[in-house]
This record gives structure tokens, C-alpha cells and sequence, in this order.
């Protein structure tokens, strides 16, 4: 386990897309070290063999019958959002005139 | 009227005999909160025109006139769902949890929505992203978290009984540091559907009560299939207020060696050996067991839940709904960021931070991979144990509730905190924690029983027994 550098947390920031100021990058630096400290001792247990648990309940393909639900209005569904236009979601232009 | 302490039971009871009109008891509910919650700040919003809506429905329901509140991070239509965050500060559910629509089908008065660590991401309620739920026993210390707002309201008399959730001891937590019952299923027994989620292969609904029996009534209530989460157990509603039986004559329960070790505070640990003595004289035969040591899940714990905490939060883009920023971005993916960087805590981001680190290639197999293969041990470690034992007791809580500031400067004060119940959480095991008395400086000490997957009444049972110890 290498020790956690601030280009790391950038590139980490970046990946699930959260802005960081530049005089943050030292703080979540040192926060994450401190927190994955302790994962240390996971490497003290013999794991040969022995399989990962996703989930303890076992169940798996839960499939639904094909039959059409109602869901949530349009209205509803953008009820929250920041600005609507003809039942759309406005967003910031993201499709270029030269594409 | 003071109703604190007061249980559903008693309330059905009192309401039955006219001592007091359904009226009358929400109103002294909302007169508790207008007396002290400006100081306890225990709710984010109070629903009064919810609450009083419910007395058209039929007074034969269960918890008709009964109010309860229920922790910001369970969806009801027309209020705002929060998960005390800056994010979704001004979120309004457009639909309701599952579990939250069978409490209001039963006839449940909603008081409000209760303060929280801001995505559950806590065990203090000092990490909300509005403010501290003090604790009502004592204004100088935290109410405990994540459900911090839900066990005081209980606790303080604003409400009957509320509705929380615990990813890895924020029902529990709360519970002991609060004196209140906290009682969590077995994972998929109550449904996630409408939970803003933190750690789905963890997450699970539960109860803060004045008494066990009123967490059985409301598991009666909440539980069971759920067509909208696949994860929850294909079995109808566990109805078990009328079958508990506190005799523990014959009872074999396992007392964990490394949960009664120096770690615990010291009139903690005398009062759960003493809590273990008087079951022994009551016919329970008392075991010594040995369990991994708690420190594994507490590696194990903070890489799962973290992981699955970044994957949960990816959907807070601030477009769709949540906080948009106003500075203006050159792309929308930069539009996402600043969305999010200015709306995310410092535990939101350092969670998530952490959990994508951990998930990451080259990364995955060192954190990720090895944690949920030492679930599997923990999971296993528990199934030998209950070859040997029916139950395991022991102190919910290292400590009794810490001072305001205890979370300042420590990014792992949550995972630290909740020792005692990570393994018993990754391994989606039933539990309660009872309330047992008080330690030297007047705060509450709680006992906690884990039994194994799908013995909720074992849990119930035992923790009636404890409970009755004190009654």
C-alpha cells in the first residue's frame, strides 16, 4: 500500500467528479492516509481460498414480471430540478456545433 | 403533558380508555419540540399538518394518534428529504419509503424529519451539515449518530418512536448514548426502497423505541417483501409483539472476549458483567466465546462501506436534482464537479475519496477484493459461534456519550466509534441495544444482543429479558 501523494487525490477527485481547491488537496491527503491506516491489518488473516461476500442475504437475478408499472409524472420527476423547459431538464450545452 | 418514556403499548392504552384525545398527544408532541428543540435541534423539519392529516384515517389502525418522526434520509412525499446535507438541502420527495407508507397505512402520525450526520456518514450527529443533536440526558455531549436526531427525539419526549437507519451502528449507537431501544433486523427484512443510500450491501432500517415490545409492533408494521429491492427477504411481515417471552431458563449466551476487554470504559463493562450475572441467576448459561477481534471490522467496514458510499453518492449531480453551483463551468462534467465540491461535507468527500481510492484499478484487488474476503470470515466466524450459543451479549458502545468536539480533527471518529457493531453489521446479523442504567456522570449505558440471520425473535426475547431486569 503506497503512501497516498496529492497528485493521487487530484486524479481521485477527478474520477468522481468533485472540485477540490488547491489548499485542500493537503487535507484529504492526510485524511485518507489516516483512514486506510487501520485496512493494514487485513493482511494478518489467511485468506487462501476463501471467496468475497458482495452481500449477506444470498439473493440473486431478482427479475420483475414484464408488466408495465406506473412510475413518477414528468412534473414529478423534474420537480427538483434547478431549470425546466417543456418537461426537459436544462443543462449546459454539451453537444459542440462542429460535432 | 410530559410523555417521555411513554410506549405505543401504553399510548394505545391510554387513548383506548380516553385518558387523553389522539389530538391531544400529538399536540403535546409538537408543544415538547416548540419547549426544547431550539437547543436540541433534534429535527430538520416538523410536519405538524402530516401529523394531525393522519387522524382522518381509521382509529382502529395500530399506530393511529401515535406520533413517531422518522430520520431525514427516508423519503415521505411533499416534505424535504434532506439527509441533513447541503446537497439536498432543499429536496422535496416526489414519493415515500416503502417502510415510511406502511407506518402512515398503519395510521402513523409523522411528527418531522430528524437531524442526522449529513448522509449518515457519522456517529455523532456533529458531521450534519446543519447542526449538532445535543444530548437531551446532557447538553454538553452528542446525541451519537448517525440517527442522533431520531433516539433524541424519542428520548426527549417529542415523539413515541422514530424511525432510523444503520449502516454499522447508527441505530444502536445512538440508542445507548440516548437510553433509548434501538433495534435493526436482519439485513433485508425491512426494505431500503426510499433510504437515501450510504452502504446498500449494509444499510438497514430500524427502530428507537421507549420499549422492546414497541420494536416488535413496529417491525410488524415496516417489515417484509419489498417488489421495489431486490435484496429484501421473501417473506411477509415478521409479526412478533405477541409471541415474546423474556425466560431465559436454559438460554446459552456467548460473551465475546474481545468485546470485554481495556478498550471499554470502565463502569461500562461492570455493568454488562453484571447484566450477564443476573441473566446466569435467571437459568441462562453465560459462555465465554472468542470472536475475530473488532479491529478487522473495522478495516473491513470502512473499505466496504466507503466503497460503496462513492458508487451511492455518484447519482448527487446536482442536474437532475440536489445543489447546483453558480459558477460558471466549461463543461457539464465540470458543472458536476462544482456542484458537488461545494455541496459535499468533509466526511462526503473523504468517504467517497476514499471509497473510489479503494476501488480503483490497480487498487481493487488490495482494498476492496481482501475486505469483502475477510467478510466472509467475519460471516463465518459468526455462524461457529452460534453452533455454541443462541445469543451474544455485550456493551453496545465503548463509552457512554462523548463531549461536543469528540469528531473535531479524527476522519475515522465514525468507524472507531462503532467498533462493537461492524461485525455484527457486515455480517447483516439481528440486534438491539437496551438501555441499562447509567454510569457515574448520569449517562446512559447500553447492552447490546446479536443473534443470528433471520432470529429476530431470539433478539426480541433478550432483549425483553434485559429489559425487565430494570422494570
Amino acid at each position: 500500500m503506497s503512501k497516498l501523494t496529492r497528485e493521487d487525490i487530484k486524479k481521485i477527485a477527478n474520477l468522481i467528479k468533485i472540485w477540490l481547491a488547491d489548499n485542500e488537496l493537503e487535507s484529504f491527503r492526510s485524511q485518507l492516509s489516516t483512514a486506510l491506516e487501520p485496512t493494514k491489518v487485513l493482511d494478518e488473516l489467511p485468506l487462501d481460498g476463501v471467496k468475497p461476500t458482495a452481500q449477506t442475504i444470498g439473493t440473486k437475478n431478482i427479475i420483475d414480471e414484464d408488466i408495465p408499472q406506473k412510475g413518477l409524472s414528468q412534473e414529478d420527476a423534474t420537480m427538483n430540478a434547478d431549470k425546466v423547459m417543456n418537461g426537459y431538464i436544462v443543462v449546459k450545452r454539451f453537444v459542440k456545433n462542429e460535432h | 403533558m410530559n410523555i417521555k418514556g411513554l410506549t405505543i403499548t401504553q399510548a394505545k392504552e391510554d387513548l383506548k380508555a380516553k385518558k387523553y384525545s389522539a389530538k391531544d398527544l400529538i399536540s403535546a408532541c409538537l408543544d415538547a419540540i416548540k419547549a426544547e428543540d431550539s437547543q436540541l435541534h433534534a429535527f430538520v423539519s416538523v410536519t405538524e399538518d402530516i401529523a394531525f392529516e393522519s387522524l382522518k384515517s381509521a382509529k382502529s389502525l395500530p399506530l393511529y394518534g401515535i406520533p413517531g418522526s422518522i430520520k431525514d434520509n427516508f423519503n415521505l412525499i411533499g416534505t424535504k428529504t434532506t439527509a441533513s446535507s447541503k446537497n439536498l438541502e432543499n429536496y422535496v420527495s416526489p414519493y415515500t419509503a416503502t417502510v415510511i407508507q406502511r407506518l402512515i397505512d398503519g395510521g402513523a402520525p409523522i411528527i418531522g424529519k430528524t437531524n442526522m450526520d449529513a448522509f449518515a456518514h457519522g456517529s455523532s450527529t456533529e458531521t450534519s451539515d446543519f447542526f449538532t443533536t445535543l444530548n437531551p440526558w446532557d447538553y454538553s455531549r452528542v446525541s451519537g449518530g448517525s440517527s442522533g436526531g431520531s433516539a433524541a427525539s424519542v428520548a426527549a419526549g417529542m415523539c413515541v418512536w422514530s424511525i432510523g437507519s444503520e449502516t454499522a451502528g447508527s441505530v444502536r449507537g445512538p440508542a445507548s448514548w440516548c437510553g433509548v431501544v434501538g433495534f435493526v433486523p436482519t439485513y433485508g427484512r425491512n426494505s431500503r426502497y426510499g433510504v437515501v443510500a450510504m452502504g446498500s450491501s449494509l444499510d438497514r432500517p430500524g427502530t428507537l423505541t421507549n420499549s422492546v415490545k414497541d420494536a416488535a409492533i413496529l417491525l410488524g408494521i415496516m417489515s417484509g417483501k419489498d417488489p421495489h429491492d431486490a435484496t429484501s427477504i421473501d417473506k411477509p411481515a415478521l409479526q412478533l409483539a405477541e409471541l415474546l417471552n423474556s425466560d431465559v431458563n436454559g438460554l446459552k449466551i456467548g460473551r465475546p472476549r474481545s468485546y470485554f476487554d481495556d478498550r471499554i470504559q470502565d463502569d461500562v463493562l461492570e455493568r454488562a458483567e453484571d447484566i450477564l450475572k443476573q441473566l446466569e441467576k435467571r437459568g441462562a448459561k453465560i459462555i465465554d466465546i472468542d470472536l475475530l477481534d473488532p479491529k478487522y471490522s473495522i478495516a473491513v467496514y470502512t473499505i466496504i462501506m466507503r466503497s460503496e458510499v462513492s458508487s451511492n453518492l455518484s447519482r448527487l449531480d446536482g442536474i437532475r436534482y440536489g445543489y447546483r453551483s453558480s459558477r460558471e463551468a466549461n463543461s457539464i462534467l465540470e458543472q458536476i464537479a462544482f456542484n458537488r465540491g461545494e455541496s459535499f461535507g468533509n466526511e462526503a468527500k473523504q468517504r467517497s475519496m476514499t471509497g473510489a481510492y479503494t476501488l480503483s484499478a490497480g487498487y481493487y484487488d488490495a482494498y476492496y477484493k481482501k475486505a469483502m474476503r475477510v467478510r466472509t470470515l467475519l460471516v463465518e466466524d459468526f455462524k461457529r459461534a452460534f453452533e455454541k450459543v443462541d445469543a451474544i451479549v455485550s456493551p453496545t458502545m465503548a463509552t457512554t456519550a462523548p463531549k461536543l468536539g469528540v469528531t473535531n480533527g479524527n476522519p475515522l471518529f465514525g468507524e472507531l466509534a462503532d467498533m462493537l457493531a461492524e461485525p455484527s453489521a457486515l455480517a447483516g446479523l439481528p440486534c438491539i441495544s437496551v438501555p441499562v442504567g447509567t454510569d457515574k456522570e448520569d449517562l446512559p449505558i447500553g447492552i447490546q444482543v446479536i443473534t443470528k440471520q433471520f432470529d429476530e425473535l431470539g433478539t426480541l426475547n433478550l432483549g425483553l429479558a434485559i429489559e425487565s431486569l430494570f422494570k
